[in-house]
């Protein structure tokens, strides 16, 4: 196929057919596939959290632990869903400016923050239930061992979210590399 | 204005299908990206002071939502080819297939690449493309033969 046959074939295709309704239907956010996902998860997880929240006082026994342990604990779960909220309307308006190249540089930026943000509420929530959890007990050898199991698993999964911010950052990144090339 | 825009769309929805078919490989995820546009084409309506042509604003906010939209790496079967034979009737059979080859040259290319052959392939001067993608006009002539010659090693594979 040549250049020019290539450039009639891009014109011409894209045919398919959406009517009004169907375009109609589009506009709406509760459509919108991602959004739809980052929503379904900002909801559970902010239910569940919320739900934690009126509740660890009970389950884990809050009054009979220390104050700063309580306050952390509150205040990284609330951390957690506010990183949740900002990540939504962060999606949800990818584009920045008139060009590509600002648009994509600025949106790079916000991802940049968003993933920090993210990042360290994920570890300091997981800390906060931790330090809540041992802030009154006596640590016994096996008790250290569990506390150092919980550790592990909490770095290891803080990874994990790191290493899934990246890869979308690296993405973007590549992109405006090539456009500054 | 959501039935000036609803008009609009519907009139040139093409440019769509092209960006979503060119940045996504599967039929699913062509159809969520071409949400994704609409969905953000609405939201930048507004703003829309017909100082440039639709076409031209469509083009600016496609491919920059297909190019910010994240989606992890998959093997994808692509079941347009696959059954193009059995549900395009004869006289369409070549013009399916030619497209589907196109598309399927287009998608190896890099995002940025994709957003200025489209732009070329759609007869945007240098200048505009310039303009729409922000890099200067200059680059955009190299970028362009650069990628021309890519694409006909990819034809010619």
């Amino acid at each position: 196929m040549e250049l020019d046959e290539l450039k009639k074939n891009w014109q011409q295709s894209g045919e398919s057919y959406k009517s009004q309704t169907q375009l109609d239907r589009m506009t709406q956010i509760q459509q919108h596939p991602k959004l739809k996902r980052i929503r379904f998860r900002l909801i559970f997880e902010s239910i569940l959290l919320l739900a934690f929240v009126f509740t660890y006082n009970d389950i884990l026994d809050g009054a009979n632990k220390a104050l700063w342990a309580n306050i952390m604990l509150i205040g990284s779960t609330l951390v957690f869903i506010l990183s949740d909220v900002i990540g939504y309307f962060t999606f949800q308006n990818p584009i920045k400016s008139n060009n590509l190249k600002l648009s994509m540089k600025s949106f790079n930026r916000s991802l940049k923050k968003l993933s920090l943000f993210s990042v360290t509420s994920t570890f300091l929530f997981g800390a906060s239930l931790i330090l809540f959890m041992v802030s009154t007990i006596d640590l016994t050898q096996i008790k250290q061992l569990i506390l150092a199991g919980m550790l592990v698993t909490l770095i290891a999964l803080t990874y994990a979210s790191y290493k899934n911010w990246n890869l979308r950052i690296k993405a973007i990144q590549a992109t405006l590399k090539d456009l500054n090339d | 204005m959501k039935a000036e825009f609803l008009q609009i769309i519907e009139e040139n929805q093409g440019i769509i299908h092209k960006v979503s078919k060119m940045y996504r490989n599967s039929k699913e995820d062509q159809e969520d990206l071409f949400q994704e546009i609409v969905f953000q084409l609405w939201k930048a309506f507004p703003k829309f002071r017909q100082a440039s042509k639709v076409s031209t604003w469509m083009y600016r906010i496609a491919l920059n939502t297909a190019m910010a939209s994240y989606r992890k790496r998959s093997i994808s079967i692509d079941y347009d080819s696959q059954i193009s034979d059995q549900f395009h009737p004869t006289e369409n059979t070549e013009k399916s297939e030619n497209e589907e080859k196109m598309y399927e040259a287009l998608r190896r290319l890099t995002d940025s690449e994709k957003a200025i052959i489209s732009l070329f392939l759609e007869d945007y001067s240098y200048s505009e493309i310039a303009e729409i993608t922000g890099i200067t006009e200059n680059n955009v002539g190299v970028r362009i033969n650069r990628i021309k010659s890519k694409l006909k090693t990819i034809l010619n594979q």
